[in-house]
């Protein structure tokens, strides 16, 4: 080997090495430079930003003192522009200088790593009389680093596969429902029959087979008086129960608000605000004051409450007041405030959106899915407003959504929405709700008539499946009850008439002489009756007039009661009442 | 050691081969799983109009620098006035575009006049830095047609996001993917 050769190469090498120290040595300056520059700008900022200045905000508050002012203008102008320079400069340095400082640091690493390399001379290869026993031991150290590797890479596969759904919690609104749990199973019927789970009860007849509340109750004499609970919100809507718990809405021009009551104790379990709405208006809509804006009574499939307000708000709250989703339905147009109550079948929430005046104007009829929101299908209706509630009825082998309105009552099927039938038989301002009595669907035509009608036809079926109608002491407001026998309803002015369910016969009257707005129910083999001012009747339901027993509340009432086990439930204005034996 | 290119297949070859073959399928549907698996569901972050309080926070809680929530305009909801709350600061010295009279600190709202008295405003993205100022102007005096909503062409998506964290009105949520924005439109009447 040539030594003046090797000295050669040296010097140059290091020559190299000195020329790549200086570059990473600039590269590292104008990094730091850069840096320097980047944080300047911040530290500088939270002064300088133009909406926080207190400079400018000082001047502004100069200016409100004098209007007139050129000069104050004049700064404002000139700082304001000045700072939103300022700011939108930082923010170009911002992305030019991470691109310098990330090529800056770049060719810094380049540079050291090449001027550590540099200066190196190699050295002369001399045989290694151990490689083949490190080559041995290489391929160990080898083999067991890929087998050290397949187990880690399975182990993370198994940890991904296991832990791949992301934890990230979606949100509750439309665009992103939550998914329906395993809980969601539906309760059985005979829950459903054991409870109150909608307005005038289980199939909207106000008919309680087995409960079997107190004959008399007086709330001066602290008779039968279980518990009384005030409501904090006014409205219209009947309670729901549903598990020991009794579930009604309020709310006025602000709030709207449902309310959950222990049935133990009548105490306040929780009160939930329906707000923040998705297409919620903002203003509330014009109604009555008769008609309030927590007309509808709600419902519940045993697994989430339902409140729908005049403002069309419709909410779902789960039994413990958890909000599951919510939705507006659009204000509905009617003249005295949307009252239809809400009704539900196999966790379908039915929903009855009648409106217009004189012309039918987008009335429909929805059914929602109970758990998630979501439309199953959406029923356009060629009705005015109307104020009567819809039942569902299993009938000529199909459950069937009976709804009223004028003219028409209409009979649609439960699982498409199809319409199967429907009878031009209704007048006026339709209030009361249809019930099956007897196999038989009864409406009453406002102060016109009562008619029952065979539910298995198809069309149009007015002229032929009215099985009899009766014109005596029709109602205008509240809805008839029957235990399938009899049929029995009230005026506003307080005649109570019985008709025979088979035929339409008027059996008996009585009238009690007083206002009455509640629809009457039937608890076992008993008829209550409610009137505005608080009085109650309780008479046999039989084919001659007896009263059984009275009651008396300080209150005014309107909502219809509901029967759950050895209770009656009455909401007032003022308060909700359990009647019970103590 | 020598290869012959022309090697016929016989039975141990042709064996080999399909082995090879399974277990690069066997390996290809092992990756395939995990990708599925371990893939996000597809969720993105936004801001929910109706919980948003206008605490301003977007502005400065981002990680990018410009922040990546900014002022959008729903020209349906507006009501195309002259004196606009949500471009004029309160009591305004004069309803001009003089930057005292603006409320926007950035000048992100343009103000364009269509006809008497009526002016349309827009929104300059690059400017707007998502203080919520008009947006608070826009909500407490007028219709509400200025909103936030987290822009995705700039959002860089942190699994927690920044802002998030420090919502007043816990107003961000998570949002299909493929319906990334919520936002206003016109209230239904009917």
């Amino acid at each position: 080997m040539n030594l003046a050769l090797i000295n050669s190469g040296e010097a140059g090498a290091r020559r190299t090495a000195k020329t790549w120290l200086i570059t990473a040595w600039i590269a590292g300056l104008f990094c730091l430079a850069i840096c320097a520059t980047i944080l300047y700008q911040h530290a500088t900022a939270t002064t300088n930003d133009p909406w926080k200045s207190p400079q400018l905000l000082k001047l502004k508050t100069a200016l409100a003192a004098a209007p007139k002012d050129a000069q104050i203008k004049a700064q404002i102008r000139d700082l304001d522009l000045k700072y939103r320079q300022r700011f939108f400069r930082r923010l170009a340095l911002d992305r030019t200088g991470g691109w310098l400082l990330l090529g800056g640091m770049a060719v810094f690493l380049a540079a050291l790593w090449r001027a550590k390399n540099s200066d190196q001379v190699l050295s002369i290869p001399q045989p290694n009389l151990q490689a083949a026993r490190e080559a041995l031991r290489v391929e160990a150290r080898s083999r067991l680093a890929v087998a050290g590797f397949a187990v880690v890479c399975v182990g993370a596969a198994a940890a991904f596969i296991k832990a791949g759904d992301s934890k990230m919690p979606l949100p509750q609104n439309p665009a992103a429902p939550p998914v329906p749990a395993a809980a969601d199973a539906l309760p059985p019927l005979a829950e459903f029959q054991a409870n109150w789970p909608r307005f005038r009860g289980p199939d909207g007849s106000g008919f309680s087979p087995k409960a079997n509340p107190p004959l008399a109750w007086d709330e001066g004499a602290k008779t039968n008086l279980l518990w009384k609970s005030a409501i904090p919100l006014p409205g219209f809507n009947s309670p729901i129960v549903w598990g020991g718990r009794v579930f009604l809405s309020g709310g006025d021009a602000q709030k709207r608000e449902v309310y959950c009551f222990n049935a133990a104790d009548g105490q306040l379990a929780w009160r939930r605000a329906i707000e923040n709405v998705p297409g919620s208006p903002a203003k509330a809509p014009e109604v009555l004051e008769q008609t309030g804006v927590a007309a509808p009574t709600m419902a519940t499939d045993g697994r989430r409450v339902y409140a729908l307000f005049a403002n069309g708000d419709l909410a779902a709250l789960g039994l413990d007041g958890a909000p599951a989703w919510s939705k507006n339905l659009g204000t509905p147009k009617n003249q005295y405030g949307h009252a239809t109550s809400l009704a539900i079948w196999q966790g379908k929430l039915i929903v009855q959106l009648d409106q217009g005046d004189s012309e039918p104007a987008n009335s429909r009829l929805m059914a929602f899915d109970g758990a998630t929101g979501k439309v199953v299908w959406e029923k356009p209706r060629k009705v005015p407003g109307s104020w009567a509630s819809p039942i569902v009825v299993e009938a000529a082998g199909k459950a069937q959504i009976i709804t009223a309105a004028l003219p028409s009552l209409i009979a649609y099927d439960a699982v498409s929405g199809a319409e199967l039938w429907k009878a031009d038989v209704l007048e006026g301002e339709v209030a009361p709700s249809p019930i099956l009595a007897g196999g038989l669907v009864c409406i009453a035509s406002p102060s016109s008539k009562l008619i029952a009608l065979r539910p298995d036809g198809s069309g149009d079926v007015t002229k032929t499946h009215v099985a009899w109608s009766n014109e005596e002491n029709i109602p205008d407001v509240t809805s008839p009850t029957s235990n399938g026998e009899l049929v029995f309803y009230v005026t506003s002015s307080g005649m109570l008439t019985c008709l025979d369910a088979k035929d339409g016969t008027k059996l008996w009257e009585h009238d009690f002489g007083t206002e009455i707005q509640a629809s009457p129910g039937i608890s076992g083999n008993r008829v209550y009756i409610v009137a505005t001012d608080g009085h109650a009747w309780v008479v046999e339901a039989g084919r001659e007039f007896k009263e059984l027993g009275a009651g008396k509340l300080e209150d005014h009432f309107f909502a219809s009661p509901a029967f759950v086990g050895d209770r009656l439930y009455l909401r007032g204005n003022a308060a909700l009442y359990c009647i019970g034996v103590k | 050691m020598s290869t012959n290119p022309k090697e016929p297949v016989n039975r141990r070859n042709f064996l080999g081969a399909a082995a090879r073959v399974a277990a690069m399928t066997g390996v290809g549907a092992l990756l395939g799983k995990l990708a599925g698996a371990t893939a996000a569901k597809g969720t993105v972050w936004q801001i929910d109009p109706a919980k948003c309080v206008r605490c301003g926070k977007c502005a400065t809680a981002c990680v990018l620098e410009q922040s990546a929530v900014k002022c959008v305009h729903a020209y349906a909801v507006c009501g195309y006035c002259e004196l606009c709350t949500g471009y004029f600061g309160p009591e305004p010295n004069e309803l001009t575009t003089a930057a005292e009279n603006q409320l926007c600190p950035t000048a992100a709202i343009q103000r364009t006049y269509i006809e008497d008295p009526y002016y349309q405003y827009h929104i300059d993205e690059k400017l707007c830095i998502g203080c919520a100022k008009c947006v608070d102007g826009c909500n407490r005096y007028g219709n509400g047609s200025l909103f936030l909503q987290v822009r995705h062409d700039r959002c860089v998506n942190c699994n927690e996001c920044a802002i998030a964290r420090v919502c007043a009105g816990d107003a961000f949520v998570r949002v299909p993917v493929d319906q990334p924005y919520l936002l206003k439109t016109k209230p239904t009447t009917s």
